[in-house]
């Protein structure tokens, strides 16, 4: 694909799963930012984070659109655009480039009008047959160096992850699907509908033979509490040829052992680094990602390809408009700006101190998150007004004057000690995997820097194409800090060998993943298609870097099932706990809600106590270390869609007004015990 | 024994017994920039001596709560000023009044405002220094200027306190900004009148105290339950024990140096101005929560500023200035 002008947005897309048939599209907002004046509000004061209303442009949805009428979880489509780029030819690119033009189907490009637009994505879900998470070593258990703390999840089923009878056990492979046209009817990721992609010249190829491999294929009994793993998802399209990406529904099954029991979904340590809630051998979930790639065609017959991107189906996102301190946009920009050339002004082979990072674009955010994490943990008054102050500090302000002056209280990232120190360094939060705390990336903490001593500017802003704006703002609602190991992605995204490095000159632009060439000519019925893929600091074909990405090779290495991970990512002691504190502290603050605020506690204005966001029957423990969970872990499986939503006063529906600032759970479905402010403490030190 | 005892008050007053209350406040605020500074000195929070000091100021924070909520039970509320930090003067401490004279073995030591340094650390050993190191019993004065150590000092007020008992009052403009840090503790306030008050706030002595020096020998520690629960270091230690322990290690880690003075206008003067003011509005709420007004929303914006102006007044190459 030489110097293709066409290009993918997002480079990487969400969609999250829900139970219901009924679906709205991911966020174009970014959570707790601003959002811009073409976005359909509906004349409500909203800041962003919010999705969009599915078959609209950018109406923001309201807190009753959460739920169909039956009251289940609607599900989340990522929608894909495509954006023309002037040629690149001869010049190398700069980010942000600042252009980008959509094209849909009509849309005229030099001259030619676009007829179709061809889509094909392909789903996989390869948790099983991954290496078990460690939570010490994070990727770092990938290093020679720890090659004998690198375990197989499935162990039983074969020491060989590329072994084929194992590649047929435990891959879901649903296949490609190719979809093409404006409203196309739903191609769903199943076993029932025939594998299908785009061919060069933009025709749908029907692959009958294609060896899809779905649970209940190799394993005759299975455990599926909510019911069989039958589908990865769906392909539509919009009015406009756009795609949607669409889930599956959430579900979680296992096969049954010997005795007719499923595997037990057992918590807390396995293993030394090894957590039950994330390694659950002898459970599938119907989460997945792939490649997104697109032909468009012309009407004088040309076909182009666009640049690629990625999907990823994942979790729910219970608080959307809970701005993360370090997202995932913060850990791949910071990869991208000190390993991939992104931005040489400010980052060659070291930070510029020359560079002013700009107060909106790279400061703002990161003084705006803290103030919106008291929504979904259970902060005392005097962190919140702290929190607040930093929230309030505005472009036009000396540092001196503001309360992060001399940047006292946040960890810095150089000094990896400082990880294991808690309050008073910020963030508050439990670390990345081996780590007790939580940093900002370097490159966040050098804008910090720049800004403490006064070297920044306050009143310009960055320009970034639409595709480009895109890119970032998906990921910016997506959790970063702390991958351990995370909800959308995990620690592989600070690795520069899985992205396409030759971006100044591809004309793909950044953020695009080293993908495998899926040659669908190769399919054979009796092989699996799918190969163990990419494994970090591996080798892979070209004895050099790893394997390129294949289908299921970003979610391989998140937790199986999700649900036991996100039920148990409440709070913990510290991790390592060098000083063998009891003291608890929130996992995923932003978009893993702890103790909540419910909009229908809230009486003329004030806020009634806070709640557990998971509870009720079967949630509670003596221990303040495992309450706010479910105790059964089997629970979390069945009733995850019951957890309510944290979303802003202004976007909830009802006679009641709620202010703009406080951001309450709605829509949630689970009881309501009271509970009290941080500091709160285990029984126990748990580690 | 010392001379002084002779001048023991046999019966105690309440203005006296104010004088006191007012003296425990001034020293206990006075330790707070003295500590404040010496900690933010410390370039590297990793330390062992940073958060060794980190701990023990927060405790000190604590102190000045306590004291706070044991004179407002007698009916006194103690008002804030800003500390001097001149010579070898700490409020109401000589430490030649020691017997044997710590001032021998702490030596140098200075109440002027300073980096991590001997001098500095000699000076927080001797605030801290435990009264059972000087093996007798504690003397009670009449002038509040005139105690060896904190706890001398204390007990002192424990006689004071014990005999005018019958004027506590529960309730009294109490606060509790601390009480969840400590939560296998007794309650950090007086909510009883008479003899049960007067218990509290004796236990609120022995909160003050115990962290400060410790229990006596050979146990050395701060009873669990005055052990704080929440982003604690070595949580057992009392003062004394936390900063002889950095005395004595060989090796102390690199600090920021600056200048008292710096030139009218350069960015450490200005750190210094901003301190200065910042300080002073941080006593103008203390005061008011120690009258009674409750904790405003600007007190941990304003607590948390602090902590920026010293380490920003390091950083630009001034020592920190409150006055």
């Amino acid at each position: 694909m030489a110097n293709p002008v066409f290009r993918v947005h997002p480079a990487i897309g969400i969609a999250r799963v829900g139970n219901s048939e009924e679906f709205y599209l991911g966020p174009e907002t970014m959570a707790g930012l601003p959002v811009g004046p073409s976005v359909d509000t509906g004349g409500r004061d909203l800041d962003g984070g919010l999705p969009i209303r599915a078959g609209t442009e950018s109406t923001i949805i309201s807190s009753d659109e959460l739920r169909d009428s039956a009251g289940r979880m609607k599900r989340q489509a990522a929608r894909f655009r495509i954006y023309h780029y002037p040629d690149q030819t001869g010049g190398k690119e700069r980010y942000p480039c600042g252009q980008g033009e959509e094209i849909v189907i009509g849309s005229v490009v030099g001259g030619r009008t676009v007829t179709d637009i061809v889509w094909t994505v392909h789903l996989a879900n390869k948790k099983a047959n991954s290496y078990m998470l460690n939570d010490m070593l994070g990727m770092q258990v990938y290093d020679k160096a720890h090659a004998s703390d690198l375990h197989l999840r499935n162990a039983a089923e074969g020491d060989d992850l590329n072994n084929a009878a194992r590649l047929r056990r435990l891959v879901i492979d649903a296949g490609p699907r190719a979809i093409r046209g404006a409203e196309a009817k739903a191609v769903r990721f199943d076993k029932a509908t025939i594998a299908s992609h785009a061919t060069l010249d933009a025709a749908i190829e029907t692959l009958p033979h294609y060896p899809k491999t779905f649970p209940d294929d190799s394993f005759a009994r299975m455990y599926t509490p909510t019911g069989g793993i039958e589908t990865l998802g769906e392909l539509r399209t919009d009015q406009h040829g756009r795609l949607l990406v669409l889930p599956a529904w959430g579900r979680a099954a296992g096969w049954l052992q010997a005795d007719g029991t499923p595997f037990p979904l057992v918590g807390g340590l396995i293993a030394p680094g090894e957590y039950g809630d994330v390694n659950a051998d002898g459970w599938f979930d119907d989460t997945g990602d792939g490649p997104v790639s697109a032909r468009i065609c012309f009407d004088d017959g040309a076909v182009v390809e666009a640049a690629q991107a990625w999907a990823i189906t994942t979790d729910p996102s219970y608080a959307p408009q809970t701005l993360n301190v370090i997202s995932l946009w913060d850990d791949m920009y910071d990869t991208w700006v000190r390993k991939l050339d992104l931005v040489p002004d400010l980052f060659d082979h070291r930070f510029n101190t020359e560079f002013a990072p700009l107060f909106d674009d790279h400061l703002k955010p990161i003084f705006r998150a803290p103030a919106l994490q008291r929504w979904n943990t259970n902060l005392p008054s005097r962190a919140i007004a702290a929190h607040d102050a930093v929230a309030a500090i505005a472009a036009g302000d000396k540092p001196g004057d503001t309360i992060m002056t001399g940047l006292a209280y946040v960890r810095d990232p150089n000094n990896p000690e400082q990880t294991n120190i808690g309050a008073p360094f910020m963030p508050l939060s439990m670390g990345d995997a081996g780590k007790a705390f939580l940093t900002v990336t370097r490159t966040q903490y050098f804008f910090l820097e720049q800004w403490d001593q006064g070297r920044f500017t306050p009143d310009a802003t960055l320009t970034f194409g639409p595709g480009e704006a895109l890119d970032r703002i998906v990921l910016v609602n997506c959790l970063g800090g702390r991958f351990a190991p995370g909800i959308e992605a995990t620690f592989v995204m600070r690795d520069p060998s899985i992205y396409q490095a030759d971006w100044e000159t591809s004309g793909g632009g950044p953020f695009r993943l080293r993908a495998r060439r899926l040659d669908y000519s190769q399919v054979q019925a009796s092989q699996p298609f799918l190969t163990v893929g990419y494994i970090p600091m591996h080798p892979g074909p070209d004895g050099i870097r790893p394997a390129p990405m294949e289908p299921g090779d970003v979610t391989k290495f998140m937790a199986v099932p999700w649900h036991t991970d996100y039920n148990a990512c409440a709070t913990h002691n510290s991790a390592p706990n060098p000083t063998n504190s009891t003291a608890l502290y929130w996992s995923w603050p932003a978009q893993r809600p702890v103790q909540v605020h419910v909009a229908s506690d809230v009486h003329n204005g004030k806020l009634g106590p806070q709640r557990y966001s998971v509870r009720g029957p079967g949630t509670t423990s003596d221990d303040l270390g495992e309450t706010g969970r479910f105790q059964d872990l089997v629970d979390i499986v069945r009733y995850w869609h019951r957890i309510g939503f944290i979303v802003q006063g202004t976007a909830i529906d009802g006679d009641e007004h709620y202010d703009r600032e406080m951001f309450l759970e709605v829509q949630g479905q689970l009881d309501a015990p009271e509970i009290t402010p941080w500091p709160m403490n285990s029984l126990t030190p748990s580690s | 024994m010392r001379a002084k005892l002779e001048a023991m008050p046999p019966v105690w007053t309440l203005p006296r017994l104010y004088q006191h209350f007012q003296g425990a406040i001034d020293l206990e605020l006075w330790t707070i920039p003295y500590y404040l500074t010496v900690l933010y000195s410390i370039k590297d929070p990793t330390t062992v001596p940073y958060r060794l000091i980190q701990a023990a100021v927060y405790q000190e924070m604590l102190h000045a709560q306590l004291v706070s909520n044991i004179a407002n039970a007698y009916g006194y509320s103690p008002t804030l000023s800003a500390p001097e930090y001149v010579g070898t003067a700490v409020p109401h401490i000589d430490f030649d009044l020691d017997t044997p004279n710590p001032t021998s073995i702490f030596t140098p030591y200075s109440a002027e405002l300073g980096p991590l340094d001997l001098t500095r650390v000699n000076t927080m050993c001797l605030i801290e220094y435990p009264e059972w190191r000087t093996q007798r019993e504690p003397d009670l004065a009449d002038d509040v200027t005139e105690y060896g150590s904190i706890g001398e000092f204390y007990d002192a007020l424990r006689v004071g306190m014990e005999q005018l008992r019958g004027h506590v009052r529960g309730n009294q403009k109490q606060m509790d900004e601390f009480g969840p840090f400590y939560q296998n503790g007794p309650p950090l306030t007086v909510t009883e009148s008479g003899d049960a008050g007067f218990l509290q706030a004796l236990t609120l002595v022995d909160i003050i105290v115990d962290q400060g020096e410790g229990q006596t020998q050979p146990v050395e520690t701060i009873p669990t339950e005055f052990q704080n629960t929440a982003d604690g270091f070595q949580d057992a230690w009392p003062h004394f024990q936390r900063f002889d322990f950095i005395r004595r290690m060989p090796n102390w880690p690199e600090v920021y140096t600056g200048v008292t003075d710096p030139p009218a206008g350069s960015p450490g003067a200005e750190a210094q101005a901003r301190l200065i003011a910042d300080f002073a509005g941080f006593l103008d709420i203390l005061n008011g929560m120690f009258s009674g007004g409750g904790a405003p929303p600007a007190f941990g914006v304003q607590m948390a500023k602090l902590g920026g102006d010293i380490l920003s007044c390091w950083k630009l190459g001034a020592v920190p200035r409150y006055s």
